[in-house]
């Protein structure tokens, strides 16, 4: 098992290697149109330890946990969790995607948007 | 008569952005007899729950809020935590059912802090909707007046996912409908009412935010309602941007749960 891969495992405390590629959650995720690569590729990614595509795609920046995958997925393979635990894997070498100062409006958008962005975006 | 009693936590963003928010919220409150008090000098709870496993330094916060209600529920006399925020309720909720469900976590949570008592995990944290849902009988004796909107209630994803947590049914929530319904409210029904507004992306990237927004104006539009009844902050904050977004502004209003209510019921 690689290194990254076994970081996700350890953050997400979930297990890819049991989907079984059904595609529920690309079907109920509502920002699939926007993704790289659909939550369930990701997932096929992993279990074939091809993790540099993966970290370099958009999908997990898109992705705003909205907990829908997490709901429906059968095999209790949360793609959303195991997309937090992919986020880490960047945000914890100290890189962070939101820039502060390219915020439009910054001082109109609700305290939440900003804290949750920080949350998810920055380590 | 005020023989309810409840703990309040407002959040960041009530006190920032929707002052009028929380307002209108206490005031009905208030008028359906329920004593409501803030928690002093509470915590961010952080907006979103922090889902990695060994990151547990991110619930300090929900948990010091917690703790703050534990002590304040003994001499208030509830063990009742009231959050108007869906992600409030969402982040203290799940924080509260991962404390129940992992005593390692807890121990771990409680070697983080010096001063603050141990959690007993003894609090129930609820959200307006709830409060609203239980009480409705008192709420349907304010109706004094008739209301000509036709509301399409949206309900947001935090309020009601993972489905632990929800308070309703995840996939077809009707509580916000059976409110407005018990005042004589028209409502639409509408496939988009836990559809995803796009969230944080509004500072991140806000494409993604105009466009699922929009999706759901059109769709409410197109169902005959002339009113969007939110409950969230964030969704409102989007789903308003989004309306300012487009060529022809669709004649819909985005309107807190609370501010719909007010037009009917005297205070």
């Amino acid at each position: 098992m690689s290194e990254v891969l076994g970081r996700v495992l350890e953050y997400s405390g979930k297990n890819p290697f049991a989907c079984y590629q059904c595609g529920m959650c690309s079907a109920v995720c509502p920002m699939v149109r926007f993704m790289d690569i659909p939550p369930h590729r990701v997932i096929r990614f992993l279990q074939m330890s091809v993790e540099a595509e993966v970290l370099s795609s958009n999908t997990i920046w898109v992705c705003v946990s909205c907990m829908r995958c997490v709901d429906r997925c059968p095999r209790n393979v949360a793609p959303g969790v195991i997309f937090e635990a992919l986020r880490l894997v960047t945000l914890r070498r100290g890189i962070d995607r939101l820039k502060y100062e390219e915020i439009p409006n910054i001082e109109e958008a609700p305290t939440i948007a900003i804290v949750g962005a920080s949350r998810k975006l920055t380590g | 008569m005020r023989d309810v009693k409840l703990l309040y936590y407002p959040g960041c963003t009530v006190k920032r952005n929707a002052p009028e928010y929380e307002k209108k919220a206490l005031e009905i409150l208030s008028k359906i007899g329920i004593e409501v008090r803030e928690l002093d000098n509470w915590y961010c709870c952080g907006a979103f729950y922090s889902l990695a496993k060994d990151d547990l330094m991110k619930h300090v916060g929900g948990l010091r809020t917690l703790i703050k209600a534990q002590v304040r529920a003994r001499t208030h006399g509830t063990n009742k935590l009231l959050t108007i925020c869906p992600m409030c309720y969402n982040v203290l909720k799940r924080i509260n059912n991962m404390l129940r469900e992992n005593a390692e976590n807890l121990d771990t949570l409680t070697l983080f802090m010096d001063e603050e008592e141990k959690y007993t995990i003894g609090i129930e944290v609820l959200h307006l909707l709830e409060v609203l849902r239980d009480n409705i009988n008192r709420l349907k004796k304010l109706v004094v007046e008739t209301s000509e909107v036709i509301v399409a209630p949206y309900y947001g994803c935090t309020a009601l996912r993972p489905r632990e947590i929800a308070f309703d049914n995840a996939e077809n929530p009707e509580v916000m409908d059976n409110i407005l319904k018990a005042l004589n409210i028209k409502v639409v029904e509408f496939p988009f009412k836990t559809e995803c507004c796009g969230a944080y992306q509004s500072v991140f990237n806000r494409k993604i935010v105009l466009e699922k927004s929009r999706e759901i104006i059109e769709e409410v539009v197109a169902r005959g309602a002339n009113t969007i009844a939110v409950i969230c902050p964030l969704c409102k904050y989007n789903l308003e941007t989004a309306l300012s977004s487009f060529g022809k502004k669709p004649r819909v209003e985005i309107a807190y749960l609370t501010d719909i209510l007010m037009r009917v019921i005297s205070l």
